[in-house]
């Protein structure tokens, strides 16, 4: 009954060549883009500094450097004095080191923020996504509620009520900061999980994994998370320099990190003082710190542009 | 042939022919709310499926045809439950569908498939091509380890594709390709019926074609039923036994292809059929046709009595008669089973509109 | 009372309009365009795609052309070519000339094509949404571009959108000048698409795709506008689609486009009833057809395009092609004369060549 038929039976032809997945596919253009593997370069290292930088720091971040400050006329040190590369504070604390340390605290605002915005942020958009209608409707105006509440108010309140408790002495005072940032900073990522959710789940093919009785649990699983991963690697990526930067303004303005320990922000709120006579005390935390935040950006900017299904390439 | 093994794939020769259709509609209505403000208060209907009856029968075709935003899609989902019925029942195998638990519906979805439109969107992206085909027979748990991965090179090797492109990406793939992947995919559960909707819209002239007759052997060979969703005219009359034809949620006109496309019993198939270009420049020049003026009306809100008298040209033509205006049409017979929802059915047959003369394909040169 | 089964037309300009043309007709021969060579590229890392390779035609005043193809085929990107409206970089016209009117539009400079190509070419999009600004009333949209062009005051410029908007059919035109293109259905926004491309009067109309994304009911009142206007008018019109049956029905003459080429030309009835290149018989023969009885299988043309990153000698098709031979492997056929068909037929075939294999 059956001959031949050309249909069935010519395997229309697909040149020979290399499997790529979709990973790899975005991972090669990944490392096309110049500025972006420049920017994941130096995340690299800013994470090992984070790591080891106190260990191999040349001073304690808190010892005074009393001889050579008085050596000095009891004025800070400029840079490129001996035993202090880019010189001192007015207490004669050495920059270069405490800049390492700083770099320490920024990158645990980076991860610990991000921890806490994809564990809140990411349940409340799928779920909101996926179930829809009335639950979706409570969860997203608790999102606005959330997002027109004035973020700088409701950290100060969070430290202030929660100073006692374990968790507003731990990290000293750190983590109660980095977690009332999270808690602001969420609601980015809800409404991006929720409307990755929403399109992919009225896509055609998991309406085909439906229709094939694959069950909801995994249609998630299989489908939707893997396809939703992306979107949520870049906002993570480009959610971690507003991160640092709002650790550095609560430094800035007093709330957050305690001396003697310093971040950036408030290495930068110190300097400022003497920003007339002693200029460097601000120069180098500052560039420190837009150092980090560009290239986070340009990391997060390369990742979107290679992870963009749009843009994959067909060759 | 290339390891097709007729025994395992071709399940669906029933030696009982029954005649009990293998799926029924009746009344079926799936409306969709509009909702507004904050509140997310109710404030009306999409009426996209608006009392449907019909019935396929086992291993025939029903050709499905209208204009976007008729209702034929939404209709195909709700034949196989991928959409719930508001109102009205669907039968499938004589099983009322909207009674089936959750875990039995599953399981009946290895008798009904579909196939989409769009051959980009309907494959997971990071999925390779061998876990796609796969999918439905781990679920099923129709076979395992080396049997599944033959299984899916069978698969493959039946729609045309090479089985050795298990562990690419969809991609990797053109449209005609993937549209292949897809039906694979359908038909690894080894379904009686499936549901093509577009299959054919999103690709290339020249690999339309190539779909449709793909579509045809595999029916010949696998003896399936198949609903196939098309705007395309000329597509549905080519591969459909029957054709029915929609506007605004309700079916208008259903018959033998034959008649449908011969002897139109609706002026809105003769406009359709009259709007439909044909590559012959002296047909073209010779043909009668009817444009209609105007837009489809929003299902929100759908026009009293028949729908179609808004635009329609037997409405005009006979006076605009106060009963097209009042009373909505229901579908009768006309001739046989070929039926028609308009009060002039029989007017609007004895026409020439819209209706093309057809060469037999040795006729030209 | 409305009468569905015709479309008016205003004919209140089309007579002085078609009166100034025939003058312009006799000064210039009859020919408004002839594109000759004309090669398009898109530079990318990968190399150079050929897009567009040297395409040639002609079209005379207030004639209909149809530009025939599958997606890919380069008809869209020779249209844009010729309005030069290509995006640099990526692409750019790498050789040819396109004389429009006299004038070869390839040397003017950026700002004498921005005037030629409101004035005198309009242009017609596949999707109509996202060629109008949303933010702007459909009435300013249409008069913009008479205001800049031909400078009337704004009072005028109304008057004249609301004649166009009846002209291409809107119910009550006066009362919707104040609309947004949102508040238009799909097939009333691609009327007021043509309406904006026809506000200056163009000579030539470059409708691309202008009803793919329309339904089959919408599209037949689109054409049957297109068709009025271009008669009424006197506007040329290249007509490009991937639908042979639309070409069929509106156009005087067809080209057919593959791969970057134009492999078949001629007069419409040629065309489809002689078609003398195997690529124009096998997309004939492709697809379901109302004129035809159905039944059996559908011949189809098996295998994918060539790549146009540097295309090989051979005939683009060949790979493709059921009757191909030798020769046309080695080396591409040019575009000669079929005197075997009507006048002016020409095709890419080794095969219908005289002396050829195909009958």
């Amino acid at each position: 009954m059956v001959t031949q038929s050309p249909t069935l039976g010519g395997p229309t032809a697909l040149a020979p060549r290399p499997v790529i997945s979709p990973r790899r596919d975005a991972f090669r253009r990944l490392r096309r883009n110049r500025l972006a593997l420049m920017g994941g370069v130096i995340v690299v290292i800013l994470l090992v500094i984070a790591v080891f930088g106190p260990a191999l720091a040349p001073w304690h971040y808190r010892v005074q450097d009393l001889e050579a400050l008085r050596a000095n006329g009891n004025r800070p040190l400029p840079p490129l004095s001996p035993g202090h590369l880019l010189g001192t504070d007015q207490l004669g604390r050495d920059l270069f080191s405490r800049l390492l340390d700083g770099a320490q605290i920024s990158m645990s605002v980076a991860i610990v923020v991000q921890l806490v915005v994809l564990a809140i942020g990411v349940p409340i958009g799928a779920a909101a996504g996926w179930f829809g209608g009335r639950l979706d409707n409570y969860l997203m105006r608790f999102t606005d509620v959330v997002y027109a509440f004035p973020d700088l108010l409701f950290i100060i309140l969070l430290s202030v009520v929660f100073q006692a408790t374990p968790i507003g002495e731990a990290m000293d005072g750190l983590l109660l900061i980095f977690i009332a940032i999270g808690l602001t900073a969420w609601v980015t990522m809800a409404r991006l999980v929720r409307g990755q959710v929403l399109s992919l789940k009225e896509s055609e093919f998991v309406e085909a994994a439906r229709a094939i009785g694959v069950s909801d649990r995994k249609i998630v699983t299989r489908h939707l998370l893997p396809n939703a991963i992306g979107p949520v690697i870049v906002a993570v990526t480009l959610g971690i320099p507003s991160a640092i930067l709002a650790e550095a303004t609560l430094s800035f303005i007093g709330i957050g990190i305690q001396s003697p320990r310093a971040s950036w922000g408030s290495l930068i709120d110190d300097g400022s003082r003497w920003i007339q006579s002693e200029p460097h005390l601000v120069i180098f935390p500052s560039l420190a710190l837009a150092i980090a935040l560009a290239s986070y950006t340009f990391l997060g900017d390369g990742l979107r542009d290679a992870l963009d299904p749009k843009l994959r390439s067909r060759q | 042939m290339l390891g097709y093994r007729a025994g395992r794939l071709d399940p669906m020769i029933d030696p009982r022919m029954d005649e009990a259709p293998l799926v029924e509609a009746e009344g079926l209505k799936v409306h969709f709310p509009i909702v507004s403000g904050i509140l997310q208060r109710r404030t009306g209907s999409i009426r996209a499926v608006d009392g449907v009856t019909f019935a396929i029968a086992r291993k025939e075709t029903l050709g499905l045809v209208g204009e976007s935003g008729c209702g034929k899609s939404t209709l195909g989902r709700a034949l196989i439950r991928l959409r719930d019925a508001t109102d009205g029942h669907v039968r499938f195998e004589g099983r009322e569908l909207a009674d089936l638990s959750g875990r039995e519906l599953r399981r009946m979805r290895r008798r009904m498939q579909i196939i989409f439109q769009d051959p980009f969107g309907s494959l997971d992206p990071r999925m390779t091509v061998g876990a796609i085909v796969a999918e439905p027979i781990e679920t099923h748990r129709l076979a395992r380890g080396r049997a599944k991965e033959e299984r899916v090179r069978e698969l493959l090797t039946l729609v045309g594709l090479d089985p050795a492109f298990t562990s690419r990406y969809p991609h990797e793939f053109s449209g005609g390709q993937r549209q292949r992947i897809g039906v694979a995919r359908a038909l690894a559960v080894e379904p009686g019926f499936i549901v093509c909707d577009e299959p054919i819209s999103a690709l290339d002239i020249s690999i339309q074609g190539q779909i449709l007759n793909l579509l045809m052997d595999l029916r010949e060979r696998l003896g399936l039923t198949y609903l196939f969703i098309s705007h395309d005219l000329a597509a549905v009359r080519h591969i459909s036994d029957r054709v029915g034809v929609m506007y605004l949620g309700r079916l208008v006109e259903i018959g033998p292809s034959s008649a449908a496309y011969t002897s139109p019993a609706h002026p809105y198939t003769r406009a359709l059929l009259s709007a439909v270009p044909v590559p012959d420049p002296a047909v073209e020049r010779r043909r009668r046709r009817v444009i209609l003026v105007g837009d489809v009306p929003s299902p929100a809100d759908p026009p009293p009595g028949c729908r179609f008298h808004t635009r329609c040209w037997l409405y005009e033509r006979l006076g605009r008669p106060e009963d097209c205006r009042l009373v909505e049409p229901e579908l009768r017979s006309v001739n046989g089973d070929h039926a028609a929802a308009c009060h002039y059915a029989e007017r609007a047959m004895h026409s020439d509109l819209g209706v093309v003369e057809t060469a037999l394909e040795a006729e030209r040169p | 009372m409305t009468r569905p089964e015709l479309v008016e037309i205003s004919t209140r300009e089309g007579a002085r309009l078609a009166a100034q043309l025939a003058d312009d007709a006799d000064r210039h021969d009859r020919r408004l365009l002839h594109v000759q060579d004309l090669s398009t590229y898109f530079f990318t890392p990968g190399g150079a795609v050929h897009a567009v390779d040297e395409v040639s035609f002609d079209l005379d005043y207030g004639e209909t052309l149809g530009l025939v193809g599958e997606s890919g085929s380069g008809k869209t990107v020779t249209a844009l070519s010729i309005a030069r409206l290509v995006a640099e970089p990526p692409g750019r016209i790498v050789s040819g000339e396109v004389i429009f009117d006299g004038i070869d539009l390839l040397r003017l400079s950026r700002e004498e094509m921005r005037l030629v190509r409101g004035r005198k070419i309009g242009f017609v999009f596949q999707d109509p949404m996202t060629s109008l600004n949303p933010t702007l009333t459909v009435g300013r949209q249409i008069g913009e571009s008479a205001r800049t062009h031909l400078g009337l005051s704004r009072a005028a410029a109304a008057r004249h959108a609301a004649d166009l908007l009846g002209t291409v059919g809107i119910p009550r035109a006066r009362d919707r000048l104040g609309d947004y293109p949102h508040q238009f259905s799909g097939g009333m926004r691609q009327r007021v698409m043509i309406a904006i491309a026809l506000a200056c009067q163009p000579m030539l109309l470059i409708a691309d795709e202008p009803t793919t994304a329309l339904d089959v009911t919408i599209q037949a009142q689109i054409m049957e506008l297109l068709r009025s206007l271009s008669r009424e008018f006197r506007t040329a019109v290249i007509l490009i689609t991937h639908d042979l049956g639309l070409a069929a029905g509106m156009c005087q003459r067809v080209s057919v486009m593959y791969a970057g080429r134009i492999v078949e030309s001629g007069v419409v009835d040629d065309i489809f009833e002689r078609p003398r290149m195997p690529y124009t018989a096998a997309l004939l023969d492709s697809r379901a057809r109302l004129d035809i009885e159905p039944g059996g299988r559908l011949r189809t043309i098996e295998g994918l395009p060539p790549d146009l990153l540097d295309p090989a000698a051979e005939c683009r098709f060949a790979p493709r092609c059921p009757h191909r031979r030798g020769i046309c492997l080695e080396r591409e056929p040019d575009m000669t004369p079929r005197p075997s068909a009507g006048d002016g037929h020409t095709a890419r075939c080794w095969g219908t060549e005289p002396g050829g294999w195909i009958p």
